[in-house]
């Protein structure tokens, strides 16, 4: 079983991408990467899970996790997730209402950063 | 001691777990049997789920491991999962939106037609049914 996870950054936002399976095994290594870019500054951050093949409660409680660290320092904290599959598990736990969930990078960054102040 | 009736169609399959590691194969295991069985791709995702989260409390709260069956039965799948943890209560309300810990019953409830937990000598079964 794998988990990747790479970062970018796109403007103001740091792209996390996730893939293969987030589970009790693999989720510790999310979240110690959710964490390290916290402290190393990242303010805008979007995980993309695009290409994640599993994510279960564990996983579910990484990115809660990493949501209330960006609102303690006032950052913003937006999902990519098109899949039926996982948005399945977001709204049968009710998370689909507390996060933010873009169907596109694209579409992440440019919503998720919109209430900053533009900068050119 | 038959706790649950017994199983008579001839077709179940056991896989033992011990390990966090071993969760991908619990799930390949039931992936594997549910679409062998009939099972359609969405409804055997949610067979995964639900009995990775019960695996997780498995290799996360008891000791000794645990055990994966699965089976059809009267046109659903029957899946047992067997460990040495208390019994299991249902019938939970999903955890506020902060929490992040405790969904993992409150999911299996949710993704199942139905759940029953029993215990007995040799541990306590969550025995699952979905339809096919």
């Amino acid at each position: 079983m794998e988990l990747s996870l790479s970062t970018y950054d796109s403007g103001d936002h740091t792209v996390l991408e996730v893939g293969g399976e987030v589970d009790v095994y693999t989720a510790p290594r999310l979240r110690e990467k959710l964490v390290e870019l916290v402290e190393t500054g990242a303010r805008h951050v979007v995980v993309d899970l695009s290409r994640v093949e599993f994510l279960d409660s564990t996983g579910l409680g990484v990115l809660v996790g990493a949501l209330k660290r960006l609102r303690a320092v006032n950052g913003t904290f937006g999902l990519v997730c098109a899949h039926e599959r996982l948005l399945k598990i977001f709204r049968i736990t009710a998370l689909d209402r507390v996060f933010s969930l873009y169907d596109s990078v694209a579409a992440a960054t440019a919503a998720v950063g919109s209430d900053a102040e533009p900068t050119a | 001691m038959a706790l649950f009736e017994a199983d008579t169609s001839g077709t179940s399959d056991t896989l033992s777990y011990g390990e966090a590691e071993d969760l991908g194969a619990v799930r390949a295991f039931v992936r594997r049997h549910a679409l062998a069985l009939g099972m359609s791709e969405a409804r055997t995702e949610m067979l995964m789920l639900a009995v990775n989260e019960l695996a997780t409390n498995t290799v996360q709260h008891t000791t000794g491991g645990g055990r994966v069956r699965v089976w059809t039965d009267a046109g659903h799948i029957v899946c047992d999962v067997v460990d040495q943890g208390p019994p299991r209560t249902f019938q939970r309300q999903m955890p506020p939106a902060d929490a992040v810990r405790g969904r993992g019953l409150a999911i299996v409830e949710r993704v199942c037609d139905h759940v029953a937990s029993v215990s007995g000598p040799d541990g306590t079964t969550v025995r699952l049914r979905l339809h096919l």
